[in-house]
């Protein structure tokens, strides 16, 4: 099977922008997903500086973890845990989801800063007050049970841990009076990035269907000069060389190609055109003094005296100029059907009456053969009445010259749905099968059987199948098994 | 009968005149397309020969012209045998039969005989020749008042030799007008045909073999007896 160029580019198309868009995707989902984790962290950090500097009851801290929650925007409140400790190691509160693995006090806690420090913490460069421009400012604290005393800011560092398949983000803060962790896990944005995901997995497949699409509309715009040739190559076979191809508004890669296509048909046509003018003249140039020479001996014959050597040496001649005439005019026909231009005069035709004259003739010209015909009534068809019979002519001398001794010829007709078919059958000698091939072509004659010397020049065949051929027909052969050669004329019925 | 011959080669026009007189056919020549159309248009032809490929002006254009003008005189076309287009649109143009170049003049004269037949429009169209009679409408054939009965090929040729009794004709012309141009001429054919003629009339018994209405012409063909 051909494979279809123009479905290739598209495919290709399709191919390299999807994996264009595929690696452009998955890198931003990349940058996506670690933008939200930094987010997060700060996050975390941000409300456990906050918190570090309050003191609340069990309730108070539960009632913060949910507001934690809800400030953070995490939908699944599991996805939180908050720790409080004092100074001294004692817990102050703890989420019930706290992992058992995890002992709150040996978390890396900073160090809490003292007074004298406050350029640490502004190195850091995470207290709350210098977060507070680029960072969600943390809500009033409506329901504190107490403000936060002043003091020196909170130590703080964001930490990771993971344990049992949850990925902790943590963020710890250190005052000299609490310690508090916040921890979020990476999966509370999850969902978000899933969101992405599906949004991603939509517009992928509908962007390479868009793309394909479009490869294949550009590509058949791309290929359309492509397409005029090949329709300018179908119409030179169909109607002859004088077509042209217009190469106006191409781009000029094809101007080039069309240009160049061009060039050789005006060579073809010429050279074509001047190969059937050739022949034409050679026609008249030939044909004119055989017809004077013809004209002349025929006067001379009667002229001559009945009988004379004369007469005789006259007619010999006369023969020689018949079969030269015979020669040039095969030729000429080939010559013509080869430049494309064998016409034919189709006229009604008794082609029934014609296969019994052929018969008659074959049974006078091998009295040796047995020759039998079966040809059926009322057949009649539209031939070349000048051409045809020498396709009929030639098939049966043909028979009669590569026939064997005792043989047989038989000549029998059949009618098929579109076409009427006419065997011409006959023992042989046996064809070879070198030969079989050949048997169409110019000046191949057959070996002939037992040494005899067979006539003709070998124009017969192929001049046949031409004329065949120009009446819609065809002439096929085939040998079976026991030599018998069978030549079957094809004509439209 | 009169015939207006137009072809510009001298040679063929010199044979041509000479065999249709013989025949004692009126011949008019001329040598080129234009004062041909001239001496065409003039009426008073049975019968125009017309070459194709003419100086002046073309057989084909004269065709067109004469059958505008209303000629109906019939035409016959020489054309070089190649020029199968010329063929195809002479007769598409109104020309009454073609002959390929080269011919002879015999089958020309042959042509003639037979548009002209046709242009009579006998239904009876009896020829006596001797004791050989045939009639070219039924296609019966009698030798002294018995009928022959001969094969279509049998029938074309004996009527062919009996146009001119005494005259020889060839065996390729003879090939040429009863099995067309294109039977391979070298064929003996001819020869097995007249000798089946030959057997029919004899079998009918009346008269001796030497009475056979053909002759043999040794070497160069056959021609029908002339009655003496």
């Amino acid at each position: 099977m051909n494979r279809s160029f123009r479905l290739r580019l598209a495919l290709l198309a399709a191919l390299l922008s999807g994996l264009a868009l595929t690696a452009f995707a998955f890198s931003t989902w990349l940058l996506i997903r670690a933008s939200k984790m930094a987010r997060m962290d700060s996050d975390v950090r941000a409300q456990a500086e906050r918190e570090s500097g309050r003191t609340r009851d069990a309730v108070g801290w539960q009632r913060t973890e949910a507001a934690i929650v809800s400030e953070m925007g995490i939908r699944d409140g599991r996805d939180l845990l908050l720790v409080v400790e004092d100074g001294e190691g004692k817990i102050l509160y703890r989420s019930s989801g706290w992992p058992a693995s995890v002992d709150a006090s040996r978390l890396p806690w900073p160090t809490p800063r003292t007074a004298a420090q406050p350029e640490a913490r502004l190195s850091a460069g995470a207290g709350a007050g210098a977060a507070g421009s680029d960072r969600p400012k943390p809500p009033p604290p409506q329901e504190s049970e107490e403000l936060a005393p002043p003091g020196p800011p909170p130590a703080s560092r964001v930490m990771e841990h993971r344990s049992e398949g949850h990925d902790w983000h943590i963020g710890l803060a250190a005052t000299d009076r609490s310690l508090v962790a916040v921890a979020v896990d990476a999966a509370a944005i999850a969902p978000d990035m899933k969101g992405i995901l599906r949004a991603f997995l939509i517009a992928l497949p509908l962007s390479l269907v868009l793309i394909g699409i479009g490869g294949w509309a550009f590509s058949g715009r791309a290929l359309r000069p492509l397409r005029k040739l090949t329709a300018a190559a179908r119409r030179v076979t169909a109607e002859g060389l004088d077509q042209r191809i217009s190469s106006h508004g191409e781009d000029h890669e094809f101007v080039e190609l069309i240009e160049v296509f061009n060039g050789m048909l005006e060579r073809l046509e010429r050279s074509f055109k001047q190969a059937r003018r050739f022949s034409a003249d050679a026609a008249h140039e030939l044909q004119t003094p055989l017809a004077i020479l013809q004209g002349q001996l025929e006067q001379a014959i009667h002229a001559a005296e009945d009988g004379s050597p004369m007469q005789a040496e006259l007619t010999g001649i006369l023969d020689e100029v018949r079969r030269l005439s015979t020669i040039s005019r095969k030729l000429l026909l080939l010559s013509q059907a080869d430049a494309g231009s064998l016409r034919i005069h189709a006229e009604p035709f008794d082609l029934s009456k014609a296969l019994e004259d052929l018969v008659e003739d074959t049974m006078m010209l091998a009295p040796q053969l047995l020759v039998t015909g079966e040809i059926a009534p009322g057949l009649n068809v539209e031939v070349d009445r000048s051409l045809l019979p020498q396709v009929l002519h030639n098939l049966i001398s043909n028979a009669i010259k590569y026939n064997v001794e005792r043989g047989w010829i038989r000549i029998s007709t059949a009618r098929r749905a579109e076409q009427i078919e006419v065997q011409v059958s006959n023992t042989s000698a046996g064809i070879p099968a070198a030969e079989r091939e050949r048997i169409f072509d110019r000046f191949f004659r057959g070996d002939p059987n037992h040494g005899r010397k067979v006539e003709g020049v070998g124009l017969g065949l192929s001049v046949s199948r031409e004329i065949a051929r120009a009446h819609g027909g065809d002439i096929t052969f085939e040998v079976d098994e026991n030599n018998v050669v069978r030549f079957s004329l094809l004509l439209p019925a | 009968m009169n015939v207006l011959l137009i072809e510009d080669e001298k040679k063929i026009a010199q044979f041509v005149c000479a065999g249709l007189k013989e025949q004692a056919f009126a011949v008019d020549h001329c040598d080129n397309g234009v004062t041909g159309f001239e001496y065409a248009c003039r009426g008073g032809y049975d019968v125009i020969v017309l070459d194709i490929m003419l100086p002046g002006r073309d057989g084909l254009s004269i065709l067109k012209g004469l059958r505008k003008a209303g000629h109906a005189t019939p035409v016959i076309l020489l054309t070089a045998r190649n020029e199968l287009d010329d063929r195809i649109e002479g007769l598409s143009l109104g020309a009454d039969d073609y002959l390929a170049k080269p011919f002879f003049v015999e089958e020309l004269i042959a042509r003639i005989e037979a548009i002209l037949r046709r242009a009579s429009g006998e239904r009876t169209n009896l020829v006596s020749v001797g004791d050989l009679k045939l009639d070219r409408y039924s296609r019966e054939v009698t030798w002294r008042g018995e009928a022959v009965d001969l094969t279509g090929r049998e029938f074309n040729l004996i009527d062919y030799l009996m146009r001119s009794p005494g005259r020889v004709f060839t065996r390729t012309q003879i090939l040429e007008h009863v099995w067309g141009y294109d039977f391979d001429p070298s064929t003996n054919v001819v020869d097995v045909c007249i000798q089946r003629i030959r057997k029919k009339i004899a079998s009918i018994g009346v008269g001796a073999d030497g009475d056979s209405p053909i002759e043999s012409v040794r070497g160069v063909g056959y021609r029908f007896r002339k009655p003496a």
